[in-house]
């Protein structure tokens, strides 16, 4: 018990106790309700590294009597360091204090102390009794302000009356804390106590290492995700000469081509949230962020992706290197002629380029006796929108999971500003033209070349990754 | 509906009453207030002078039934009366059968043995006396203790018993099924259980009434036994004893118990002579011969006589009394818990509709003006206890005006507490000289969870105020600018409340503030 550090997490009913080990321990199997009571015994819930743990929080009932509570220990006369226990041994067979005990059980066995409270309230007298009691334990004790409403009025009272009974306090809003905030708890946990110090050195240093990994394991999942879609192609025999019956092979082909690709990107978003221990997290996406409409809806491809202007380049850009592959082919007796045509050409599909499906290409091979039919083929889609629009999608999403604190059950509205939502619209043109290079990479089947860019692209994910836009909540 | 029916209240009634209240308590209040407000000025108003309170009760439960009828729902009321009376018979015959096998298993003679007079005697006559004295002495000091006459065994009886007997005959009339009426019922009939709750008189002296009949069955059994043995079988009794018992002593004591009836017949018809006393005593080395039959068959009628007076007729007595105890137990009855009072309250508020004309829900509010009698008779004045962090907010000036406005009720004094027993020692002390007419408002913030220590006070107050005064619970929410309180939304109002209700405080009423009041 004395090597792993142990913090009873303590307040008054209904505060948010077992919201904050939730996302402390990210764990959303910690029960948690909105009626208060519901916690009746202590339940630990650790974090372990490598199979060995480093640091337990215990979920607790609240205080049920702390005014009574408070005038028995201040009664009290007996050594100082029996007195949790002795309080326990007393009251053990009342009902009235069952809850009392049961708290106050992992502070007689040393645990250290983490007092939570909805700031969003004002400061009452059971408070003042409960925070007393918990100075009289004498164990190192932080205060966690947990704000159950957007009320801050009540705040310099909380941290005031925090002053004179605490080692530390912070606000952590167990609902929306992000892997950054978890960590600076963890890291004032290791001041308020100097023999864990190491212990929670450890945590939070393998907490961080942990963090790196899933984003490195993020990241290749986005790009396996523009991989396979980017290259992504369906074809199929069209019987017979009927052009009828081949514009209908066609249309299905589209159709299952964009079944496909919703596929590919639900595995990814599956990929995703496993690395954040998401056993309940259902929302697979707010219904009203952007990233959870339908990939090919006419308003994702207006406010995701590129902005008209960047796509025209981009186009411009990839027409050109058609193009000048074609030059090249000529060994320069066209002047460089396709590159400038394949440029403005690209240039100017740029401004239907926000259309989704725009340039994907489909081909409706010639009628062939082999074949006893004609071939039809969908895909690729050249339109580099649609790797931005994925891109996106799939950082948004991300961004939903990781920072997903686990106490939060409900799906939570978010909105994103106005105009262009994604994040790509915003990377400098070096970073975009990176992604654009992959594309054409990927789809001209220069394999070697992709693999090539692949480590600067992880890079430019990971930093956008860690940046961490978090959505602001309606 | 007839305008001249009954006021007294049967227990059929009290069921009924305690069902349709619990079904109310899950309706929504503003709606409650319309219904009852609107049956009060229709069929209940329009008397010469006021109703009481219990006639008042009395006559919306007929309103109440008639709408239940209406829908064809069967008021669990009809269900209990229907299974009282067979229950009372079968508990009567019961008895009658168990003591008619003792008197002839006591009595089986068969002309080898004479039956030993002592244990004939102790067995069908002083030992069912000693029952009888048991109970009258237990239920007097029960009525003490506790104002009802009877003990676990009774409500045993009128419980489990009864309880599963009407749950039956309910499932059985139609109410198969219905999920919200079996629970209705059953909480109904809890209620009226409740030992030491609003009932218990009247549930006491039912069950008591019931024992009685069942002791009263038993000791006509036991007369008929011995009768119908010795009508239609020879009878020969002796006693024997190794004490020195004299013949003369032993016709000393049957002559003393015999002096009730000695007046009216004489011996050897009311007892034995001294004669026939000694001709029937046994020595067993001398054996049977030198007995004389007539001698051993004169103690039957004594027999007879014995158990007709100490066995029967007191039973025949506690039957009588049963009934008188439940008729003043119903009489006593004065409906002043906090259910009722609501109930009282919604009929006697005038409804006051705030807001432009046809808009959807209107909020309710109670207007200030006189009370009627009856209702006044429940609060007209309020003691408020306020924690004293709440007489800080910068509105408090506010409060006793807003107290009127709520309850149409005059604050009397409000007093600020801190909600600890011990710090509160004076302010709860006072609560003991409060008048008749006052009732005690505790006003609490909803939006704190309720915890066993608020649970604890509020036990504490009513011990300090007695079990009759009304103690209402407000919960107020968050302040508002320029008003000092608010409502407490919903779900916080929903969970104070079924808190509030594992007090099982008859006389506790939560009141939201700004909206409806529950008992």
């Amino acid at each position: 018990m004395a090597e792993v550090p142990v913090f009873a997490v303590v307040g008054h009913p209904n505060e948010g106790k077992s919201s904050v080990v939730s996302t402390l321990t990210e764990d959303d199997r910690v029960p948690v309700s909105a009626v208060p009571g519901e916690t009746l015994a202590c339940t630990p819930y650790a974090i372990e590294v490598d199979g060995e743990v480093l640091v337990r929080f215990i979920d607790t009932p609240g205080f049920q009597m702390p005014q009574q509570t408070l005038r028995w220990m201040q009664q009290y006369t007996g050594p100082p360091e029996q007195m949790t226990a002795e309080f326990i041994r007393t009251h053990e067979g009342d009902a009235r204090f069952a809850d009392d005990c049961e708290l106050l059980r992992p502070v007689a066995q040393n645990a250290g102390i983490v007092y939570v409270v909805d700031g969003s309230r004002p400061l009452r007298p059971n408070d003042q009794a409960e925070m007393e009691i918990l100075r009289l334990t004498g164990r190192p004790r932080m205060a966690v302000i947990n704000p159950k409403a957007d009320e801050t009025a009540y705040l310099a009272e909380w941290k005031a009356a925090f002053a004179k009974t605490f080692n530390a306090n912070l606000q952590f809003n167990a609902h929306r804390a992000t892997f950054h905030e978890r960590i600076t708890l963890l890291k004032a946990l290791q001041y308020i106590e100097q023999d864990w110090g190491r212990s929670l050195a450890r945590v939070v240093s393998a907490l961080q290492d942990d963090w790196r990994v899933r984003l490195e394991a993020s990241a290749d999942a986005v790009l396996h995700l523009l991989d396979r879609a980017l290259t992504l192609t369906l074809s199929e025999t069209s019987e017979g000469e009927d052009p009828a019956a081949r514009q209908a092979v066609r249309d299905r082909l589209i159709v299952a081509y964009q079944g496909k690709l919703n596929t590919l990107e639900q595995e990814c978003r599956k990929n995703l949230k496993a690395r954040f221990l998401h056993n309940k997290f259902n929302a697979d996406l707010v219904a009203e962020t952007v990233a959870a409409k339908d990939l090919f809806a006419e308003e994702t491809w207006q406010v995701l992706g590129l902005t008209r202007k960047q796509l025209s380049l981009a186009l411009a850009g990839a027409g050109a290197a058609f193009g000048a592959a074609v030059d090249g082919a000529a060994a320069g007796t066209t002047f460089g002629i396709f590159t400038l045509g394949g440029g403005l050409a690209g240039g100017l599909a740029g401004w239907s380029g926000t259309r989704p499906l725009s340039r994907l290409k489909v081909d409706l091979g010639p009628f062939s006796r082999e074949l006893g039919g004609c071939r039809v083929q969908v895909g690729p889609l050249r339109n580099p929108q649609l790797m931005f629009v994925l891109l996106d999608r799939a950082l948004i999403y991300f961004q939903c999971v990781s920072n997903w604190a686990h106490a939060r059950r409900e799906e939570a509205a978010l909105q994103l500003p106005e105009g262009k939502q994604g994040v790509t619209a915003g990377w400098d043109g070096s970073r975009r033209r990176m992604f654009e290079q992959f594309q054409v990479a990927l789809q001209k089947g220069y394999g070697d070349k992709a693999e090539a860019l692949k480590p600067k692209l992880r890079a430019v994910l990971r930093d956008a990754m860690s940046a961490e836009l978090s959505p602001r909540e309606e | 509906m007839p305008r001249n029916f009954p006021s007294e209240w049967s227990i059929g009634d009290l069921v009924d009453l305690e069902y349709f209240l619990f079904q109310d308590a899950e309706a929504d209040g503003s709606e409650l207030a319309r219904r009852d407000r609107a049956w009060y000025l229709a069929h209940l108003s329009d008397q010469e002078r006021p109703l009481s309170r219990r006639l008042l009760l009395r006559r919306w439960l007929e309103l109440r039934r008639a709408a239940a009828r209406d829908q064809g729902v069967h008021s669990p009321g009809e269900v209990i009366a229907a299974v009282l009376r067979p229950a009372r018979l079968l508990l009567f015959f019961l008895g009658a059968l168990f003591g008619f096998g003792l008197a002839l298993g006591v009595l089986g003679y068969a002309g080898e043995q004479p039956i030993n007079l002592f244990a004939a005697l102790g067995l069908l006559a002083v030992l069912p006396f000693l029952f009888m004295l048991a109970s009258v002495v237990l239920p007097l000091v029960r009525l003490a203790r506790r104002r009802t006459p009877a003990g676990r065994l009774g409500f045993w009886l009128t419980g489990a018993l009864l309880a599963r007997l009407a749950g039956r005959a309910h499932a059985f009339l139609g109410g198969r099924g219905a999920g919200r009426q079996q629970l209705a019922l059953t909480q109904a009939w809890g209620v009226l259980r409740g030992r030491g709750g609003l009932y218990a008189g009247v549930m006491g002296w039912l069950a008591y009434g019931l024992m009685q009949l069942t002791a009263l069955g038993f000791s006509l059994g036991v007369l008929l036994g011995v009768l119908l043995r010795g009508t239609i079988a020879d009878l020969a009794f002796s006693w024997q004893t190794t004490a020195r018992i004299s013949a003369e002593q032993v016709h000393a004591l049957v002559g003393a118990l015999a002096r009730p009836w000695a007046g009216f017949f004489d011996p050897p018809l009311s007892h034995p002579t001294l004669e026939q006393i000694a001709g029937s005593r046994v020595y067993l080395k001398e054996g049977l011969a030198p007995l004389v039959s007539s001698d051993l068959q004169s103690w039957w009628y004594f027999l007879l006589w014995a158990i007709l007076v100490y066995a029967v007729l007191p039973r025949l007595l506690l039957v009588g009394v049963a009934l008188w105890g439940g008729r003043r137990a119903e009489r006593r009855l004065g409906f002043q818990d906090a259910r009722c009072e609501a109930l009282i309250r919604r009929m006697q508020h005038p409804q006051v509709r705030l807001g432009q004309e046809g808009e959807g829900p209107q909020r309710e509010t109670g207007a200030s003006r006189v009370l009627p009698e009856t209702a006044q008779a429940g609060f007209a004045r309020l003691h408020v206890l306020v924690p004293a962090e709440l007489l800080e907010r910068p509105a408090a000036d506010r409060l006793p005006e807003e107290v009127r406005q709520e309850f149409s009720a005059a604050p009397q004094a409000v007093l600020g507490v801190s909600l600890d027993e011990i710090q509160d020692a004076e302010a709860l002390r006072g609560l003991a000289e409060l008048g008749e007419d006052c009732a005690v408002l505790m006003l609490l913030e909803g939006w704190q969870p309720c915890i066993i220590a608020t649970l604890e006070y509020l036990k504490s107050l009513r011990r300090h105020l007695g079990p009759q005064r009304l103690l209402v619970v407000g919960l107020i929410g968050r302040e508002a600018p320029g008003r000092w309180g608010t409502p407490t939304p919903d779900a916080e109002f929903e969970i104070w409340r079924k808190r509030l209700a594992a007090l099982g405080d008859p006389g506790l009423l939560v009141h939201n503030w700004g909206g409806a009041a529950h008992g």
